[in-house]
């Protein structure tokens, strides 16, 4: 084969990238753990294949699934759980102060906890030391159910690909509506869902 | 370009797409990557929401720290493009972005082409405008006005996103769905117009639209990694300019995407890729030719 200028160039190109590539594939390779490696026990180990192993350990987090309880720390220490809000609507939103749209949320769902009696905010923070979220709460003064989840075992529970990421769950702790996001009218959202919730 | 030469830059093209998007069973799930790797951009354009996504896109991480950082300057990311740029300039538009392959893709469809002109040499400048007007200053503006630092040109404009992203994720997860209205209708239509446009216009999202390409583009004179006009060779015959399909001046300017598709225009072989000379000893890392180089004869002879 004659060896011409050229192609000793896309050669030499050819071969970093097949490099590059081999790497990269190595660390694709583990890319289903680095979802649940902050600190949820046991369940990063062997999801090496794909996520189906991952996906058999909990419940995909839809309607209709019985919503995974927690423990979780307020904002002045104390512990609580998930169920103790059962036979109120919950709205389980996860926030960070850094968070724009998770910020603009605040107030609206400040209106929907004024509203309905029945309705509970537990509103845990994600991605914050928990001084800054601590800080946070105190400044925005809403009477939510307001948690901490600093080692991420409640991301685990509830994983998602961002934030604001909020699940209306019914009196019966079932799932009902799940918002990956939020829209310029969260409100009448949030207000559909929990009206649908039974509350 | 010989058609292997032209295979091989397309597979090259190729292994970086996939290379950047190792996430495959993300598609499957309608879910991003959260791992460490998502820190570190990739060279081209690769939208960080993209489900397969393993790394970050420049553009994206460049308006995001214009609007999160405490700092003045995101020193991280700057130095990161700038690293991309010095080495590979708009290498990156013609071999290493997958956006930009699927243009070359579409070019392949046997339609009538729309040739360049005093048009689209006019329309060029476009891309400078998008990076000022959506990647710089309207996040900064919006995070004044609103409260929240939206990325722009990710959030108006960019279709590689709506392709690679938006769409994706918005197929698979329908946690996800009551948030469209007519923003996504838009950025469904931007998509669509120019994958329309790209049957009958070469790249017009790169040559137009795209603020990578323009910061890239300050670095192709001199990057590591370019094609080179070896001016003792050249007779400026123009048969370059010709062949090729952007609106370059001179090949290796701010237009040039480093394709190569000029290389075997020129009767004099004076057209090489940069690694070529420099692997073959032929000349200094700036072009000027080594005192030990062999002659020109025996050059031709080997």
């Amino acid at each position: 084969m004659i060896r011409t200028a050229r192609s000793n160039a896309h050669r030499a190109l050819g071969l970093v990238l097949a490099l590059a590539l081999s790497l990269a594939a190595l660390a694709g390779c583990s890319a289903p753990a680095a979802e649940t490696d902050r600190g949820s026990a046991g369940s990063s180990g062997s999801a090496n294949e794909n996520g189906s192993a991952q996906a058999q350990k909990k419940a995909k987090v839809e309607e209709g699934v019985e919503a995974p309880d927690f423990e979780f720390e307020t904002m002045d220490g104390q512990t609580a759980e998930l169920s103790d809000y059962r036979g109120k609507v919950v709205v389980l939103t996860f926030w960070a102060t850094w968070c724009g749209y998770c910020m603009r949320d605040m107030p609206e769902l400040d209106k929907i906890d004024q509203a309905f009696d029945s309705v509970q905010i537990v509103a845990i923070n994600r991605g914050d030391r928990n001084a800054d979220a601590q800080a946070k709460a105190e400044e925005l003064g809403y009477d939510f159910a307001w948690g901490l989840d600093e080692d991420g075992a409640i991301e685990a529970l509830y994983p998602a690909s961002g934030i604001p990421y909020t699940v209306v769950i019914d009196e019966n702790g079932v799932v009902s509506t799940v918002f990956a996001g939020s829209a310029q009218d969260m409100y009448s959202y949030l207000e559909m869902a929990v009206t649908k919730a039974g509350a | 370009m010989g058609p292997i030469a032209r295979f091989k830059r397309s597979i090259i093209q190729l292994l970086a797409a996939l290379l950047y998007n190792l996430n495959f069973e993300g598609f499957a799930t309608g879910t991003i990557y959260q791992g460490d790797t998502k820190g570190v951009c990739v060279p081209g354009l690769n939208c960080y929401s993209c489900p397969g996504a393993i790394g970050a896109c420049p553009i994206g991480s460049l308006q995001a720290a214009l609007v999160a950082s405490d700092q003045r300057l995101p020193l991280y990311i700057i130095g990161t493009i700038l690293a991309f740029g010095a080495l590979l300039g708009r290498t990156v538009c013609g071999w290493l972005c997958p956006f930009g392959f699927i243009q070359d893709l579409l070019d392949k469809v046997p339609l009538p082409k729309i040739r360049k002109g005093a048009w689209s040499r006019a329309f060029s400048w476009g891309k400078y405008v998008i990076l000022f007007g959506l990647v710089i200053v309207a996040p900064i503006v919006l995070l004044n006005a609103t409260g929240i630092g939206t990325p722009a040109f990710c959030a108006y404009l960019c279709p590689a996103g709506t392709l690679e992203a938006g769409i994706p994720l918005v197929a698979m997860n329908e946690d996800l769905r009551f948030m469209l209205g007519a923003l996504f209708d838009w950025k469904v239509g931007v998509l669509v117009a120019l994958l329309a446009v790209s049957l009958f216009v070469y790249r017009p999202f790169c040559r137009f639209f795209c603020p990578l390409g323009a910061l890239y583009s300050f670095f192709n004179r001199f990057a590591l990694l370019r094609y080179r006009v070896d001016e003792e060779a050249c007779t400026s015959c123009g048969a370059c300019l010709d062949v090729c399909k952007v609106d370059i001046r001179r090949v290796s300017d701010r237009e040039c995407i480093q394709c190569g598709a000029c290389v075997t225009s020129c009767k004099t072989s004076a057209i090489r890729f940069s690694l070529r000379d420099m692997l073959a000893n032929n000349l200094h890392i700036d072009g000027s030719r080594r005192d030990d180089a062999p002659s020109e004869r025996e050059e031709q002879r080997s």
